[in-house]
This record gives structure tokens, sequence and C-alpha cells, in this order.
């Protein structure tokens, strides 16, 4: 199964221990790529059958999908 | 002296000025006092008593606190607000006379009937008439033989305009007057990157950083270099062009979060928020959006984390109305989280933008405040050096360079610079669901 790109945040409760929650993550399944101390939040990819587990974690306050953006190019009038 | 006659009966009693007034009224009178009496409380007592009689004065000095007794002000015919410089006088008939003195005082400024004053209540009209009444407007607007808009487009020449010296977005601002520069303020601008070689920022220092794999900070868009200009381009651009950037002394910080292409993700853009609080940027500008309704809980956490730290993040509200076809678009993702102020763009007229974007109904998902939009001149790569082009994207650097100037003026920071911002606007006839407080206003 693919793997998802996914974004952690991390609870007010837990986010003194981020790098702790982010090994929490690493032992559900999820492949860890940046953990944004001073923002409380994970990012990196997981399988999608066990994004649920990771959900349920303590200290997880959401997980969501890794959103994409993109702006005009650039000889468009409106950017 | 200053001296209303506020409409109380005159010595026989009559009631003439009362009923040129509407309300209701408790048949007590407020008498105001001047600066010279205002916080004397004895001296305001002594006025009531000399001058009209009134042998029972209560103040305000008497009770604990300041905070009035109420059975104890009953039985008084005054009670006086000493920290007010106002009392209430109770005046049956026999006293009209007495209220007549009080007026001849010249401390006194004026005596005036006390209203009944109300809680505002929801006006009870049903839907129907609303809707009879609508439909009555517009058949007169359609029956219009020349659209408004045709007639101002024409006969109106635009409020502000470019002009030698600066851009009708600095004008309109009023940064062009400022007399701040954002020195000692740290601005980051999350976007394409910048053009490191511009002519106009040479010996300019900028921290850089980019979080796009691959690729160096140098911008291969134009955007970026578009976005650091408005918010931090220089008071006097080398070369003779106009002045187009808001904060011309601020200290730069270029995160590169889109690459080249224009393209971006969550994970660079966090990272790149990361970066610009843990460097203790207090202004974070970002000119980017996905066209996504609801709320992320990482943005909304990361925007309040950085409120937290010190550091105010401002979106661009997005680029997905067509308002002359009638679709008034949402407010996009990150703009939508209510910890991030989202920006709309109104043009020189200080009309909402074709493209921009109205508020979104989930919560949080409000435009929070304007700036300029259309036709925005500003740096772009080099050798083309400058280019003008419309956006939320270009209303946005424009309010985070205003936030750099009233952070440097007044020190605040954070949720308080957001209120700052919030509370300094320029109110604009555009409804507030397209630009919230209104125009973006730089401190003089």
């Amino acid at each position: 199964m693919d793997d998802e790109k996914i974004t952690v945040t991390v609870g007010d409760d837990h986010v003194a221990d981020v790098k702790g929650v982010a090994k929490q993550l690493e032992g559900a399944g999820m492949h860890v790529d940046q953990v944004l101390d001073a923002m409380g939040i994970i990012t990196g990819s997981v399988p999608a059958d066990r994004r649920p587990a990771l959900e349920r974690l303590p200290g997880v306050a959401a997980v969501e999908a890794e959103q994409t953006f993109q702006i005009a190019p650039p000889d468009a009038d409106i950017q | 002296m200053p001296h209303t006659n506020g409409g109380r009966p005159d010595a026989n009693g009559s009631d003439a000025t009362l009923s040129d007034q509407t309300g209701e009224f408790t048949g007590r009178y407020l008498v105001v006092f001047n600066d010279e009496l205002q916080s004397d409380a004895r001296g305001m007592n002594q006025a009531l008593q000399s001058g009209a009689g009134l042998s029972s004065v209560a103040s305000t000095l008497d009770f604990e606190e300041g905070a009035l007794d109420p059975e104890q002000t009953e039985s008084a015919d005054a009670t006086v607000f000493a920290a007010l410089g106002v009392a209430v006088v109770s005046a049956d008939p026999t006293e009209a006379g007495a209220l007549s003195a009080l007026e001849a005082d010249p401390r006194i400024l004026a005596v005036e009937p006390e209203r009944i004053q109300y809680a505002i209540q929801d006006v009870m009209v049903s839907v129907d008439y609303i809707r009879g009444y609508r439909d009555g407007v517009l058949n007169l607007y359609e029956q219009l033989p020349v659209s408004p808009e045709q007639e101002t487009e024409a006969d109106i020449a635009a409020l502000f305009a470019d002009n030698a010296s600066s851009t009708w977005g600095l004008q309109a601002t009023r940064a062009s007057t400022s007399a701040k520069t954002g020195a000692g303020v740290r601005v980051a601008v999350l976007d394409t990157g910048f053009a490191l070689n511009h002519a106009d920022f040479v010996g300019r220092p900028v921290i850089s950083r980019s979080f796009v794999t691959g690729q160096a900070v140098q911008d291969g868009h134009g955007h970026g270099t578009h976005c650091v200009g408005t918010s931090c381009g220089p008071k006097t651009p080398p070369g003779g062009s106009r002045r187009y950037g808001v904060a011309t002394n601020d200290t730069i910080l270029v995160g590169k979060v889109l690459s080249n292409q224009g393209s971006g993700s969550d994970s660079s853009i966090l990272a790149g928020i990361n970066w610009a609080v843990t460097n203790q940027a207090r202004v974070i500008s970002m000119s980017l959006g996905a066209n996504v309704r609801q709320v992320s809980q990482a943005y909304e956490t990361a925007g309040q984390r950085a409120l937290q730290a010190g550091s105010l993040i401002i979106a661009a509200a997005g680029n997905n109305a067509n308002r002359a076809a009638g679709n008034v678009g949402f407010v996009g993702m990150p703009a939508n989280s209510p910890s991030i102020m989202a920006v709309g763009a109104v043009d020189a007229n200080l009309r909402i933008a074709n493209f921009s974007a109205r508020s979104n109904p989930v919560g949080g998902g409000k435009v929070d405040i304007a700036g300029p939009g259309v036709a925005v001149y500003s740096s772009w790569l080099m050798p083309t050096r400058y280019h003008t082009i419309s956006g939320t994207s270009m209303a946005t650097p424009h309010v985070a360079g205003v936030a750099a100037l009233i952070s440097q003026a007044t020190g605040l920071r954070g949720m308080a610079l957001w209120t700052r911002l919030i509370q300094t606007a320029r109110p604009l006839n555009v409804p507030s669901v397209d630009v919230g407080a209104g125009l973006v206003q730089a401190p003089q």
C-alpha cells in the first residue's frame, strides 16, 4: 500500500515533548521527515491503513493529509 | 460660556423643549460640571447646595470603590459622580427654579434631562417584508438608464495613482508619508524565494533559507521577489524608480517554501513558519493558499503558537472570486485559520478587487483586513527588475510591511499587534465580509 503524506499536530499538553511524540509515531509506523519543535508539528508519511492508530496516540491532536499549494505562473496578471 | 439649555422645564413649568426631543425621560436631570470642578466632589456638592438649595447630596466618594448603593442614593436630592464630573438631580416641580439657578453657574456646562436607555434588541421585521423590500429596490435598480458602475468608471478618476515618487498602494496605506521604517523589526516572507542579485537591494542584509528540496533561495519565479519588494523595498530605489516598499529598513527574512514552479506543500510551509518564529520574525507574510474551505488544525495551531511567541502570520485571502460573473469566492487555507490574519485586495478606487475572495462561513474564515492588490508595481527578477501585477498576494505584503511599521512605533507584537492593525484600519464603503476592518493604515 502506498504511503500517505501527513501532517501531525501535537496537542498543547504534549508540546513540551514533541520529540517524544515523534518517537511514538515512528513506533506506530509513521516515517517522520521533520519535527518542528517551535510549532509542535511533525510531518512525514504513513501507510494508509496505519493512520487511524496514529490518531489514537497520546499527545496527537490531529492527523491531516498533506495539503499542496500552487500559485499562478509568472506571466499571469493575477497572482 | 458653553451652556446648554438641555430641555429643562422653564420657570412657568411648560415643557416645550422636551417635546422636541425623542425618547423617554426619568424626570431627573444630569448636571455636567466643567473641568474646574471635575474630581472635586466637595466643590460639586457646594455648587448644588448653595446654588440650587439641595440639602441632601450623595457622592460616589461616600461609597466603597466608588460604587453606588441604590438605597442610599434614592433618598438623596442629588447624586454626584465625582470621577465623571456629573451629578444626577431629582427635580420635582417645586425645584424648577433651582435648576435655573444651576444653569446660571458658570462652572456648570449643561443641565440635561436624564433619558431612559434600553438594550439594543433585534429588529423584528418579517422575512417576507424584507424580501419584498429587496425586490422593490432591485426593480428600481434595473430600471436605471445607466448602470451605476458605468457612470462611476466614466466620471470619476481613480482616488489614487502611481506617481513619480511612490506607488498608489503606498499612498493609500499612508506608508509613503510614515516616519517609521520598520528598523529593528524582522519580517519573514515565505514564498518562491528572492532575487538575491536585485539592484535595489544591494547592501541590504537578507537572512534566507530554502525549504524546497534541491532548489536554492534564488527566486526562479518572480512572485517572491515581488512580495519582498512590497513589504521591504527601499525608500529610494537606485536608478530613479518610484518607491514601492512599505518597511524600508526592516530586517528581511526570506524563506523559500514554494518552488520556482510555484508549488509547495504543508511540510515546506510549516517548516518555513517554524524557522521564522525561531528566528524571531515579528511578522510572517504568506502570499499563498489553497482553495480549501475547511480549516486545517495544523495551520490553526501554528498560528496560535506563533502569536504566543510574538509572531503574527498574515496570509492572502485568495483569488478564487470572479465577482463580475457573480462568484464571490471564499477564503481558503491557511488564511481561513482564526489565528492567521486574512487579507483581501482593493483597487485604486478602494473598491473590492474582482478576484478577491469573500469571507468563508467556517469559524475563522473571515477576511480580517484589506490591502492594495490591483496593479501593484514592485521588484521582479533581474534584468526585468520591475513588474506590475494583481492579487491578494500583492495586498498581503502591504499589510505585513505596515505591521512592521506599527511594531517599530509601538513595540507591539503577536495578538496585540493584530489588534492594533485592525483598530487603525481605514473603514471602507465595502461590505466587511470582503474587506474586514478596512484598508490597512501606516502610523505617521
